[in-house]
């Protein structure tokens, strides 16, 4: 009885760590493989680890970094294009110390979500789908519907900070068809 | 199954729930920590000309914003006629980098701002959705343990 009871106890223990251990163990252990079909992540540097410029002392994805630099190029663009004022006010808001500033949270969440875009695995976009987004009705910090104009408007802004940072044409091209894939979800009026 | 039995069993399942919900807040707690953003405390700040610069004039003042500490990228837009920077928002605020600009430059500008009511009727991005069942419990943990 007592041995049965180590025995359960043991095997606990070991399954708890197990998971811990599995659940936060770095991506960069992992054995890196070729992957099948080149997606535009992996066309960026893929799972490659690299040194974070902008973090010192932390790795980041390869094609994470590349994709931060275009969010934060295009971020920069659209902080400067009163047309887009309505939809990124927030952005320009300046915040309390201790609390994430509007520039901090979309570039990390913008990030994210053209990374899984794009093919990354090791991320995960957890905000609504785009058409609900995008829908007044049920998402309350849309102010407005957005039109063909405005979302034209958002990837022209996207291309110019991809230019500003050097990203070649046929890598824009490719992000631009990824962008335009859910413009029929955007686009509501 | 007797009563002591089933008390066991209530107990040792309970304290592995309890060890697993620990270990999902402190697993929470690492990666959604502020702190550990690229861009934390980083803050865009806008200021828009009343006149069209030169590109003399647009070199002196992306020139002198830079070396100004605490201020980061610079972006001028020669379209809009405005200059979009970043500053730490611990060291300078948009207000004062500007009031130094507007000081030492002798431009003519204002520094965009927000009204209050401007900030209550805003839309944000919907790519952020903070309502979701992780973002909250995300949030919750920042409350209590960061």
């Amino acid at each position: 009885m007592k041995s049965n009871k180590l025995t359960f106890i043991a095997i606990t223990a070991f399954l708890g760590m197990s998971s811990l251990v599995t659940s936060c163990k770095k991506d960069d252990a992992k054995t890196p493989s070729t992957p099948a079909v080149m997606t535009l992540y992996d066309t960026l540097g893929g799972t490659t680890m690299v040194a974070d410029p902008s973090n010192p002392g932390k790795m980041i994805e390869k094609g994470r970094l590349a994709i931060r630099g275009v969010v934060d190029s295009s971020i920069f663009v659209i902080a400067g294009d009163p047309k887009m004022q309505p939809y990124f006010t927030k952005l320009l808001a300046e915040v309390g110390a201790g609390n994430l500033t509007g520039f901090a949270t979309l570039s990390d969440n913008f990030t994210t979500f053209v990374a899984t875009a794009t093919g990354a695995k090791n991320y995960t976009y957890t905000g609504m789908n785009m058409k609900d987004a995008h829908d007044p009705a049920k998402n309350s910090r849309m102010a407005q519907k957005a039109d063909a104009a405005d979302f034209d408007l958002f990837v022209g802004d996207i291309v110019v900070g991809a230019k500003k940072n050097g990203v070649p044409d046929n890598i824009i091209a490719r992000l631009g068809t990824i962008l335009n894939s859910v413009k029929a979800d955007v686009v509501q009026k | 199954m007797t009563r002591k039995k089933l008390i066991r069993i209530v107990i040792v399942t309970s304290t592995i729930s309890l060890l697993l919900f620990v270990a999902l807040v402190v697993h929470i707690a690492m990666v959604s920590n502020p702190k550990n953003k690229v861009h934390y405390g980083v803050q865009l700040s806008r200021i828009d000309f009343n006149s069209p610069l030169d590109v003399k004039q647009v070199d002196e003042v992306c020139i002198y914003l830079k070396s100004i500490e605490g201020v980061g990228s610079i972006m001028y837009s020669k379209e809009n006629n405005n200059i979009v920077f970043a500053h730490q928002l611990d060291v300078i605020s948009g207000q004062e980098v500007y009031e130094k600009l507007v000081a030492e430059k002798n431009v003519d500008a204002k520094r965009f701002y927000l009204t209050p009511e401007e900030m209550a009727k805003t839309a944000k991005c919907p790519v952020m959705n903070d309502k979701n069942l992780l973002m909250s419990l995300a949030h919750k943990v920042q409350i209590y343990f960061l």
